[in-house]
């Protein structure tokens, strides 16, 4: 592929803020999504919605309040400006924070709907055996759900690859640092480089299929590469039946 | 109960959509520098002409590949004149429609406490409002040592004109590292606006129209290569008639006086009467012209 220097930088940092987001996310999503799935109360269908906003609002529109919101005049952007010295935007952890904002339901909304179908009833069993919350979530839930776990990490994966409008808005296209792949490739286009554009469109294309394909199989057949699955001796005495 | 509510709003929905005339309708694809300053021309002409103008903007390279594609514009206002001669190569212009409008200028825009003595006078050289000389833009870019905001060079003509006027005062190099790009130069001046960063080079057109916050000065023209810019009447109007109008008012020598007050200078090129820089003292003392320092 005859991608240039600038192409191979934006590539690179594409899937560094992806993986950074996805891992951070993660960590973020998970705890947020069973705390949110073990909570019966009026305020849940509210904080679902509030956490499904980002789907909702347009990416540009998004990034617009986000430049509101951090902006050194405003008390949160002064906060982050005295504790760093350095302001938000324009910067590689200002997009990771971003994207986080952006790709969070896509983390948290399959966690969701898999701990509410799957793992609540089994961690509720758990714990009338006397089992404790953190042991539940680590040894029962997550391998429940493992199938939706590779869904929401890959789809977190692909969504930050693609995003455009939050990034152009806060990032300020700084090559290495906030240039990514969908903003080159926005330049490309508009500056009617349609070659550039159509090879650094193909990669990422090719990227995202590889990308959902692998979580696919991950999630479907291969599972337990990334959880142990812990069967219990039922279920694997019933397969062992010819 | 609910019946009558949804009855009532269908009613007010009716005398909405009944009470607004059929009126003709110009669609307009603006370069985001020159928003500002159609929004104040607008008034006129919508009296005059019984008409309504609907306004796209962004930066015009964007329009540009919009318009390449189809977009169903009547009159693209660019910031240059190359993307215009551009669709003209490509036959998609009315004939006779590619015109200068305007010339566009540059301005230095500066957070204000910045610009100031302890005591809040300003400091010599760097009069607010005032055009700034080439030693002191060069030495105030010099020592600048934090983000300076242009719009994207690869697709606004006036972060193009930034980069030269950079690259002429021999600092490109030098400042290439702190430059951040706004996606046109609306966006640029959002980030100037809200405190995203300092120092920005920025259209005279929104300078003048932000405000708040911040000060802006004139940067002398011959540093940079000209702003023209023109428009075209695309062949696909549907409207040709108004839009011819519409060009024709922007043309105007009273609309082209107007232009001096909104930041630009007439098409004929000619700095406008009433043009803001005029009336106030020149900061410095080199005549525009003279030999930039360090070139």
């Amino acid at each position: 592929m005859n991608l240039s220097a600038t192409d191979w930088q934006a590539l690179l940092l594409t899937l560094k803020l992806a993986g950074v987001t996805t891992l951070l996310l993660a960590l973020l999503g998970i705890p947020l999504s069973w705390w949110l799935a073990n909570r019966r109360g009026r305020l849940r269908p509210l904080l679902e919605v509030v956490l499904s906003l980002p789907l909702v609002l347009p990416p540009t529109v998004l990034g617009f309040y986000l430049l509101l919101l951090l902006s050194p005049n405003q008390p949160l952007g002064a906060l982050w400006q005295q504790l760093f010295n350095r302001p938000l935007v324009f910067s590689f952890p200002g997009l990771v924070a971003a994207s986080m904002l952006y790709s969070l339901p896509f983390m948290v909304q399959p966690l969701l709907a898999a701990f509410d179908q799957r793992a609540l009833p089994l961690a509720q069993a758990a714990a009338g055996l006397g089992m404790p919350p953190l042991a539940r979530l680590r040894s029962v839930v997550l391998p429940a759900c493992r199938s939706a776990l590779v869904v929401a990490l890959s789809m977190t994966f692909a969504h930050t690859l693609g995003e455009f409008g939050v990034v152009l808005m806060i990032g300020g296209a700084i090559p290495g640092e906030t240039q990514v792949v969908s903003v080159a490739l926005y330049q490309h286009v508009e500056n009617l480089d349609y070659g550039g554009a159509h090879r650094l469109a193909l990669v990422l294309l090719l990227l995202s299929v590889l990308l959902l394909l692998l979580g696919r199989y991950w999630g479907g057949r291969l599972s337990g590469v990334l959880l142990p699955s812990r069967k219990s001796s039922v279920e694997s005495a019933l397969e062992a039946r010819p | 109960m609910v019946k009558n509510l949804f009855f009532g709003i269908f009613c007010c929905l009716f005398l909405l959509s009944c009470s607004e005339p059929p009126q003709a309708k110009l669609r307009i694809a603006t370069a985001s520098n020159f928003r500002p300053a159609l929004e104040i021309l607008r008034v006129d002409f919508e009296k005059s002409c019984h008409c309504r103008l609907e306004i796209a903007s962004g930066a015009t390279g964007m329009l540009y590949s919009q318009i390449r594609e189809g977009a169903p514009y009547d009159i693209f206002l660019a910031a240059d004149s190359e993307r215009p001669r551009l669709l003209q190569r490509d036959g998609l212009i009315a004939p006779g429609s590619y015109r200068t409008y305007a010339r566009g200028r540059l301005a230095l825009w500066i957070e204000r406490s910045l610009l100031r003595t302890e005591s809040g006078a300003d400091l010599p050289g760097f009069v607010p409002a005032a055009q700034i000389a080439p030693p002191h833009l060069a030495l105030l870019l010099e020592n600048w040592r934090s983000k300076v905001v242009i719009a994207d060079p690869q697709l606004a003509p006036y972060g193009d004109a930034a980069v030269r006027l950079l690259r002429r005062l021999k600092l490109w190099r030098h400042l290439r590292g702190q430059m951040v790009y706004a996606a046109n130069v609306g966006h640029a001046q959002i980030l100037l606006r809200e405190g995203h960063a300092q120092l920005g080079l920025i259209p005279m057109s929104l300078a003048l129209a932000s405000g708040k916050g911040g000060d802006y000065m004139a940067i002398p023209e011959d540093l940079y290569p000209p702003l023209e810019q023109r428009m075209v009447i695309l062949k696909s109007s549907r409207n040709k008639a108004l839009a011819q109008q519409f060009a024709d008012y922007l043309l105007a020598p009273k609309t082209q006086q107007r232009l001096g007050e909104l930041g630009y200078f007439s098409a004929a090129g000619a700095p406008v009467a009433g043009t803001p820089v005029a009336g106030t003292p020149v900061a410095g003392t080199p005549a525009a012209g003279a030999p930039v320092a360090g070139t």
